[in-house]
Parts: C-alpha cells; structure tokens; sequence
C-alpha cells in the first residue's frame, strides 16, 4: 500500500521538500529599489485610480537611465487592513524599501527605528532641482515648511516626506441651494443659518458619514484651532529650528499635566455644544452612514470631502444638478464667546501623500539611492506632471500648481496647517473619543457622562503616550520641557528570540519524551496509532501550538510593535478587569450569542423539517441542493448587502415601511445606539444557513421509519411528534450546532469590523473586536493576548459545560 | 393526518414548497444582488443600488479579469495543496481516532479541539514572526535568522492552513469513520491486512461522501482568505486572487462593480466543485455522523 511506505517517512519527507524548495533567491545584477507609492502606484487600475497612471513609470525609467544598474519596482499593495501589513512587513523587515504610510502610522512606529530620519538629507542641495532654485540650494526650502512640519515624530525628526497637501471643501448641491436663496457662508453662523433654511424647507442640509473617524476629526482639527487660539501661544513652547508653530504631541502632554488644557475646561463644552448643534442638520442615521450616495442622489444639499473627491462628482453621469464648492468658514462670536479672530485654517495636510525610508534599506545599504530616488520625485519639473495626472492634491512644493480643477484648494498652501488640534494622545484615545462623541451625538451619554469618560480616557492615554516616549521626552519636575538626551537616535530593530533555537530545544525534549514513553509496552504496543496521527502534530506543533504558546506567554508582558517584550505578571488581566469598553463588549456578545443560539436552534431546524416532510425524495434532494449553493457567496457580499437594507434613507427596510403605511416605525436601524445591536442579530434573516440544515436533516433521517411509524399509530403528529420524537433524538446535531456557534460567535468580528465597527459608541462592539485593535492598531499586543487567553478559557469552559450538561439529559433517551 | 392523506401528494406537499420556495427567495438575494452590481460602474450604484444597471457595464468583467487572473493560479495552487494536504493529514488522524485505542487518545483528541477554540487574530503576529524565523528556510540557519524564512513562498500559506484546518476536519471525519461498521474491518483482520491497509482500502473508499464535504469547506475557507495572504507575500508573481480584488477597494474610492464582477468570477470556480462534488458533499453532511 501506498500510504504504508509513505507514511512513517512523512515528516522526513515534509522537512525535506520545505529545506529543497525554498532556497535562497537567486541574487539579481541590478540594485533593485522597491517603492510602494500607494494613490500614485502606476499601471493598475484602482478604487482610487480607475484608470491606471503612467506618470510614475515614466519617472522610474528616467531615473534608470541616470543610474545604470538601478531598478525601480512598484510594490503593488491594496490599502485593505494597511495597519496590519505595516507592522508585520517593517517587524519582519519585509516592507518596500521605500513607502507610503500614513504619517500617524509612522509616528506611532518612529521609535522603534523603522524609519530613516530624513533630516540630515534635507539640509543638503537636491541637485535635480534647477540651477538657482531654493531646493537647489537645500532640498528642505522646496517644502512648504508648515505642513511638512507638521509630519515630525515626537522625537521632533522627520521620518516622512509629505509631497502633496489636501485640503477639505464642502461640496454643495446648487439648486437646493438656490431654493433657499443661500449662497457660500462667510461665517459659521452664517452656514448654521443656511443649514436652518434648507431644513425648513424640508431639504435635508448635510451629509455626515458619523460610522467613521474621519470627519470627526476634520471637525475638531478646524474648531480646536480655533477655540483655543488664544492659549496656543501657552502651549507652543518650545522653539527648535524645524519647530512648526503649532502644539506638538509632547508639547500637549505638558499642556495637560499643567492643566493649560482640560476636558473641563469651558472650551471642551464649546467644542461638544457646537457639534450637537450642526449634528441637528445631519441625515437621520448619520451615526451608520458610509459614502455620499445621498449627495449624488441630489438628496442632501452639502457633502464634505477632500480634493479627492472633485474628478468622481464632475464624472458622475448621472448627478442632476450642478454643483460648488467652498471651504468650510470661520466660527466668529456670534457662534462661541472663544471665537478668536484667526480664520479656519482648514483641516491642512491630514493625509496627504508621504513616503518613508524603511529598515530595509537600512540593512542593505540603499539609503543613499532612496534618498536620490525621492529627491529626483520631488524636483519641480517632476512632482509637478505626477501629481496632477492623479488629480487627488496639489503638490506640497512652494510654487508648483496642482489640475486645474483643484484650484480651490490651492488656497490651503497659503492657509498653513492648524496649530492645535485638540487632544494629542495617541491610538487608543482617539478610537476612545471617536466612540464617546458618538454616543454623545446619538443621545446615549449626556454632556457630563461624556465629559466624565473622556477625562478619564485621557489621563489613562497621556500615562501611555509618557511611557512610549520615555526615551526621547524629557520633563523637569513642574512638566516643563527639557532638551532631549544626547543619542535622539532610537534603538535598532529589538532582538528577536532566536526561535530556531527554542524550537530545537523543544523537539529534543518532545523525541526524549517519545523515548521513554515508548519503553512502556502500552504505547509501544500503540505505536502504530502514533504514527497515524503524527503528521498531523507535527503541523499543529510547528504552525499552531507554538505560535499560540507564544501568546499566552505574551499575556504576561508587555509586548511592542517591534517585538520587545518587558514581563509584567498578571498586570493586563487587572486592566482587563477595570476596562469598561471591554466589559460593554462582553455584554453585547452574551446578547448576539443568545440570540445567534435562538436562531440555530430555530431557522434551520425548521427548513431542515420541511424539507424532510415533502414526499418526493427529488424534491428533498433539490431543495438540499439549492439551499447549499449560497455557501460559495463571500461573507463581505453579504455584509455590503445588508448595509444597504439598513440604510436610513435609501436602505429598502425603511422604504418598505413607508410602502406599507408604516412609515412611524422607520428606524435609525445601525445608527441608533439603542437598536443597532438588534439589527445585528437580525442580519442574514432568514438565517437558513446550508451547514446547520443539512447537519438537521441528516438528523432527522438518522431517526429510523419505525420510530415516527410507532407515533403515527400513537396519534402523536405534528408538534407534539417534534417535541417527543424529533427533539430528543436530534439532542446531537443540536449540541453541535450550538458549539460551533460559541466557538465561532465568541471570536467573530467581521461583521463589526465592516458594518458598524464596534458602534455608535460601544453598542455594537465585541471582545474579538477589542483584541484586534489592541493588537494592530493600538500597539497593545501583550494586552490583546490576555484578552486573546480570556477568551479561550471562556469558550473552552462552556464548550466543557455544554457537553456536560446536554450529554447527561440524554442519558435517558429510549 | 388522516384528513390530509386522502388528498394526493403534491397538494399535501404545496405550503410546504411555498415556504420553502420562499426562504429560498432570500436565501438567495445575495447572489441576485451579487450580480445586478457586478454589472453596474459606481454612479449607477450610488444611484440606484436596488434597480437595474442600463446599460450593463460588461467593461466591469474585463476589469476584473485583468486584475485577478495574473494571481488565479497562484490561488488554485495554494487551494488544491491545501485541499490534499488536509485530507492527507486529517484522514490518518481520524482513522487513528476513531478506530485505535491507545493510551492518551482522549487528550490527544481534546488538544487538538481545543484549537478551535483560539482566535485567530491573537496569534497572526507571532505566526508571522515565526514564518519569517523559520529554520533552514528562505536562506535562514538552524537558528531561523538570516533569510527569510518561508515568507513569499507558498508554503508559508499551505502549511498553517493545513494545520489549522485538519482541526475540523479531523473533527468531522473521526465521527464518520467511527461509525463504519466494524465487520468490515474485522474481516480484512483476519486476512491479515495491515493497519495501513485497512486504512487505504477501507476506511478512505467508504469515508468518499464525508472527504467530499471536508474538501469542499476547506476550499470555502482557502479560496477568499485575504489578510495572511496580504502579509505573508510580497511578490507580485507569488500572489493570490483576493489580493487583486482589493485593489478595487482604494484609499478614497471604491469601485463596487468591478469588485463584485471579481467575486462572480471567484466563485466560479467555487460553484464548478460544487456542482460535480455535489452529492457526495451532502451526502457526507447528511450522513448522520455529524454531531457531538
């Protein structure tokens, strides 16, 4: 037999054909430079880009010619879960050479020495720049410096080189404008005004897309600025040569803890009270909304977007009304006593495009080239043609022009970025204020609620934000800034633990165990069951047991981005126990399980009784066969689908209400904190999935002729045969069923993570979802791992319980 | 009963078909509306996302296939692999689980259960860390430092994906072949077949229908995986068919029809094995065996 020579080899077989296959690579002649360029990537047809760009290809080649030997390859990466390619690719030291990344990504990574600070290479002359420019002279005077400052780390380096700038307009809908005799507003009491018209003329004013982060903070960035303006020159202190003049992160910590700025403090109730205010002339289900359908729809008279937006509404072939543009105005006095006289300075390069030098050319000595290969990019006569044939920004290099259509947005080069932004404390508080401003808007926390929690978030945040810098901030005893220590320059990559060794120490005490155990004739006598089934452990031991070992032994650390672990003992399990977001998120998840149990005991079961009723055995077999066939649609299809039917004002749920004369009942179905959860549970009705029915019909055929013959003649049918024949004997399919459900509902998030991630507030988020963010985005991974351990332990104790107790009620079945 | 039996069949049966034709009316919207967007560019889907595209964008299907098929067999290779290397493992396991008894089977089982039980987010770093530092891999030493592992090649893919996914398999095809008759097994003993045997030609041809549905879930679970693929390649040529669908998701924009007209294409293959593993997948689902 084939599998008698085969077998015992196998794992021999297995390390042999891994060792042969997967050489080293073949070292190419050329320096190979790899750039991932991302909006700006040429040749392939994007969301971003429907029609491919050429411009860049046109670029690389060029440079290939000035440097013989040198290749340029675009790295092709989709921006879908960016955060987690970042991190593993930079940790791994698998990025590009070069790279797009978003600067606060960049930032928050800084320390760990990932990038290349570029400082040094801008005081030098960019020589592709032409004879007698000031780049030509240093390369730093192309930039316009304000918002390219605005990109320093907290160690005040600058590790990303921004080369474009964009700016945010609101788009407006001129008929419904000119219906209400409005024109652009000079001021924000003027717009809040216009908003009042088009509302009372039954015109829903503005179009807010409230499940995402952005626009929020669009909002705080421009009424922070200018609410506290007149305390900026308190908080701006410290005056470096690149210094920008605006509130560093470092420079806000030291505001906070000598209580120049607080949660409390008037201006914060400003901010919060004009944003309840305008959200009165938001669509209803602003809190769930995703993209401008309702614009283009000529639905909503405003739409705030970035440059981005101007070439997708101007192709829009079936957009009905002509539209403008302006940028969003001033607050004065008539809107809030702290109005200070400075103009909105617009949102000012919150995600332009900006390119970083990574480790990996660090470790192959092409830093140099990288360098060369950026300052040929930015040189005037190049940056120019490449960032106006996107049409997405204009270039953030003094005197060059952007498409003509972005005209407008010109005048934020003049504008300079804003100078404070608001709180300034990393990931987890911004997620934390995205969530508390939602629920704040959406009714569920009052003024003081919210207040009372993002105190609380802050003080928490700003302890990890001091923490993360420790190495370049230096305070003195009244928060008063010190000059950073000498070596800026942080540490390396952090040493890996060399796993090949621990994984080799680990074989040879699994072989010496093997080794004794096989002198006990029980096992020797077994040993051919343990060769059945050692592939199988050999794979699980190499690519599951170990990698989840390494978890749980990182629950008790804290564990960086860089892979630098410090132990803590059990410190994240008492986090755990004081997070309230975590403890929201195990309430809902004990709600959706509930109700996910309910339904896998209900929908399927019911269809699977329906089809088993019909006569025709080829009626059975078809129906079991259509009932599969949907497996083969992706679960994000079906997700897209259902985001749609809950939309407010478009989605068919409301729309059928309506039709029906049950317009009273239309519902705010994912944007109202209250019921969102419910509409989850309600998602993928009827809910007769092709797995648990066919796993009940089998059931139901596994009962034998005789048995329901038997109940026929004891007259029992119908529900009373379901409840003492059907139920009792598919006692097993349903404890299966209701397993897989734990195991699967306990750890899931997708649904979140694309329809609701995790909101409005915390109504809808899960611990899995809490897990994830605490690893990718929050750089909290040894905290994720002991919310990861928690989760186990859970799932294996009711798993343990469920077939405890089920399997003792069916002890007794005839 | 009495009642309804002296009508004939096909009545008795009708509520049921209407009840069941409309679950399936639901059931299936997804792949209605799968398709109706497929055909549509972006304005007509922010326009009328219920209604019917006119014209038809067929540019849609081109886009898609230009931006999945460089990385099409990249994906057949890594799902057929993984199909095989699940079966393979998962089998051998199963037999020894449902039909040896040996000292410590109980745990053994239960340890491997107990993975399913892990999230899978927890351990995508460490796992990613150790494709990178694994041994003697990618220009690595013994000590898994120096190269790069088994990143970009797609081992790096087919290996945890069949470690993980004999977890279920395993579970599913132990309660199937414990429940062939021992007769069977028996008899060829007393031939004087070996436990190999036993194995090859008996257990694996009886358990058909059940590696039929083992196949087909696992290829469910392969074929659209995004984020591993994501991290674990970095090589154009190396890449699999989600990666380029993602492109139709931008920074800024994102083009619904073209994405959709890439998941109809994706799942044809997907329906292609449903439609010929068909009566075996259901008749492993159905047969019984399944439940705890």
């Amino acid at each position: 037999m084939v599998f008698a020579r085969f077998s015992p080899g196998f794992a021999l077989c297995l390390a042999l054909v891994i060792a042969c296959c997967v050489g080293p690579r073949a070292a190419s002649a050329d320096t190979v430079l790899r750039f991932f360029a991302q909006a700006y990537t040429p040749e392939i047809t994007t969301g971003d880009n429907p029609r491919p760009l050429k411009e860049f290809t046109r670029l690389a080649r060029e440079f290939e010619r000035l440097h013989p030997g040198v290749k340029i390859e675009f790295t092709k990466s989709p921006v879908g879960d960016f955060r987690t390619w970042m991190r593993t690719q930079l940790q791994g030291g698998m990025a590009p050479d070069v790279m797009w990344s978003h600067s606060t990504f960049t930032n928050e990574d800084a320390r760990y020495g990932w990038f290349v600070n570029l400082d040094p290479f801008l005081e030098q002359p960019n020589p592709y720049c032409p004879p007698g420019s000031q780049g030509n002279k240093r390369w730093r005077d192309q930039f316009y410096p304000e918002a390219t400052n605005a990109k320093r780390a907290p160690d005040g380096h600058l590790y990303s080189l921004p080369i474009d700038q964009v700016e945010t307009c609101v788009f407006y809908n001129k008929e419904l404008f000119q219906r209400v005799g409005a024109v652009p507003p000079k001021s924000w009491a003027e717009w809040m005004e216009i908003h009042r018209k088009l509302k009372a003329a039954g015109v829903l004013p503005f179009l807010m897309t409230g499940s995402q982060e952005m626009r929020y903070t669009w909002a705080r960035r421009i009424l922070n600025d200018q609410l506290w303006a007149d305390r900026v020159p308190e908080m701006d202190v410290r005056q470096t040569e690149y210094g920008f003049p605006g509130v560093d992160q470092q420079e806000f910590v030291r505001a906070y803890k000598k209580g120049i700025f607080s949660i409390h403090d008037p201006r914060y109730s400003e901010l919060l009270r004009i944003l309840k205010e305008w959200s009165a002339y938001w669509q209803p289900g602003h809190l769930a909304a995703l993209d401008d359908r309702l614009f283009r729809m000529g639905k909503v008279a405003m739409w705030w977007d970035g440059s981005w937006y101007t070439p997708v509404i101007r192709q829009d072939k079936l957009r009905s009304f002509e539209y403008g543009s302006f940028l969003v105005p001033p607050i004065t006095r008539e809107t809030s006593p702290y109005a200070s006289s400075v103009g909105a300075r617009g949102v000012g390069g919150a995600t332009s495009i900006q390119y970083c030098i990574t480790n990996t050319a660090m470790r192959s000595n092409k830093v140099e080239l990288c360098i060369d290969f950026l300052r040929f990019i930015t040189a005037p006569q190049n940056l120019q043609p490449l960032v106006q044939e996107a049409e997405l920004f204009v270039p953030n290099v003094v005197g060059l022009a952007g498409a003509p259509s972005l005209n407008l947005f010109m005048e934020v080069l003049r504008k300079g970025a804003t100078r404070f932004n608001g709180e300034d404390a990393g990931p987890l508080y911004n997620e934390r204020l995205f969530r508390v401003l939602q629920g704040y808007l959406g009714g569920e926390y009052t003024e003081e609620q919210c207040l009372a929690r993002l105190d609380r978030y802050l003080a928490e945040s700003v302890e990890i934000t001091l923490k993360d810098n420790a190495d370049v901030w230096r305070f003195d005893a009244n928060w008063e800034i010190q000059p950073p220590p000498s070596s800026p320059t942080p540490a390396g990559p952090g040493g890996q633990t060399p796993t090949g060794a621990l994984l080799a120490g680990a074989g040879l005490a699994v072989a010496a165990g093997i080794g004794v155990a096989l002198r006990r004739p029980a096992i020797r006598r077994a040993r051919i069951s343990y060769l059945f089934i050692l592939p199988s452990f050999i794979l699980l031991g190499l690519f599951s047991y170990y990698p989840i070992l390494s978890a749980l032994g990182h629950a008790f650390t804290e564990w960086k981005g860089n892979g630098d672990t410090r132990w803590v003992g059990l410190l994240n399990f008492r986090t755990m126990f004081a997070d309230d977001i975590l403890r929201d998120s195990v309430w809902n998840t004990v709600r959706l399980l509930g109700a996910q149990i309910l339904i896998t005991l209900t929908a399927p079961l019911i269809a699977a009784e329906m089809i088993f009723a019909l006569r025709k055995e080829r009626a059975q077999y078809l129906y079991r066969v259509l009932f599969v066939v949907p497996m083969v649609v992706p679960g994000v299809v079906i997700l897209l689908i259902w985001g749609f039917l809950y939309d407010d004002n478009v989605g068919l749920l409301n729309q059928l209400l309506e039709a029906v004369g049950a317009g009273g009942w239309r519902q705010s179905w994912l944007g109202d904190p209250r019921i969102a959860l419910y509409s989850l549970m309600f998602m993928g009705f009827p809910w007769v999935g092709g797995f648990a029915l066919l796993i009940y019909y089998a059931g139901l055929q596994s009962i034998s002729g005789d048995v329901f013959e038997s109940a026929r003649l004891d007259g029992a049918s119908g529900l009373r045969r379901f409840r003492s024949i059907d139920l009792p004997l598919l006692l097993g399919q349903i404890k299966l069923l209701i397993v897989l459900s734990f195991i699967g509902g306990l750890q899931g998030f997708q649904t979140q993570l694309l329809l609701t991630n995790g909101g409005p507030g915390f109504s809808t988020t899960v611990p899995g979802m809490q897990l994830y963010q605490n690893a990718i985005s929050f750089d909290r991974m040894g905290y994720a791992c002991s919310i990861g351990v928690a989760l186990f332990l859970v799932i294996l104790g009711i798993t343990y319980l469920n077939m405890k107790y089920l399997k003792s009620s069916s002890e007794h079945q005839p | 009963m009495s009642r309804s039996a002296s009508r004939s069949p096909a009545m008795r049966d009708l509520p049921i078909h209407l009840g069941l034709g409309l679950l399936l009316l639901l059931t299936f919207y997804p792949f209605y509306f799968l398709i109706l967007t497929s055909f549509k560019d972006n304005t007509q889907f922010f326009h009328d996302f219920w209604g019917f595209p006119s014209p038809p964008q067929w540019d849609n299907y081109r886009q898609a296939w230009e931006a999945i098929s460089p990385y099409a067999i990249n994906s057949v290779v890594v799902t057929v692999s993984t199909v095989i290397g699940t079966l393979f493992v998962a089998s051998l396991s199963a037999y020894a689980f449902a039909r040896h008894r040996f000292p410590g089977r109980e745990t053994l089982f239960y340890a491997i259960l107990a993975l399913m039980m892990v999230p899978g987010v927890l351990t995508l770093v460490s796992a990613f860390m150790w494709m990178k530092q694994f041994p003697l891999t990618g220009g690595n030493d013994l000590w898994g430092s120096g190269g790069t592992g088994l990143l970009n090649t797609h081992w790096a893919l087919v290996l945890p994906y069949v470690a993980g996914g004999q977890v279920f398999a395993i579970f599913i095809l132990r309660s199937f072949i414990a429940a062939l008759p021992e007769e069977l097994f028996e008899a060829a003993r007393l031939d004087g077949a070996s436990e190999w045997r036993l194995f090859g030609a008996i257990a694996v041809p009886l358990s058909r229908p059940i590696l039929a549905t083992v196949a087909v879930m696992t290829t469910l679970s392969t074929w659209n995986d995004y984020v591993w693929p994501l991290i674990v390649l970095s090589e154009e040529s190396k890449k699999t068919l989600s990666i380029g669908l993602a492109f139709f998701r931008g920074a800024y924009q994102t083009t619904y029809g073209p994405l959709m007209a890439g998941y109809v294409l994706a799942s044809i293959p997907l329906l292609l094995l449903f439609l010929l593993t068909m009566r075996s997948f259901i008749a492993g689902l159905t047969s019984g065996a399944l439940k705890a």
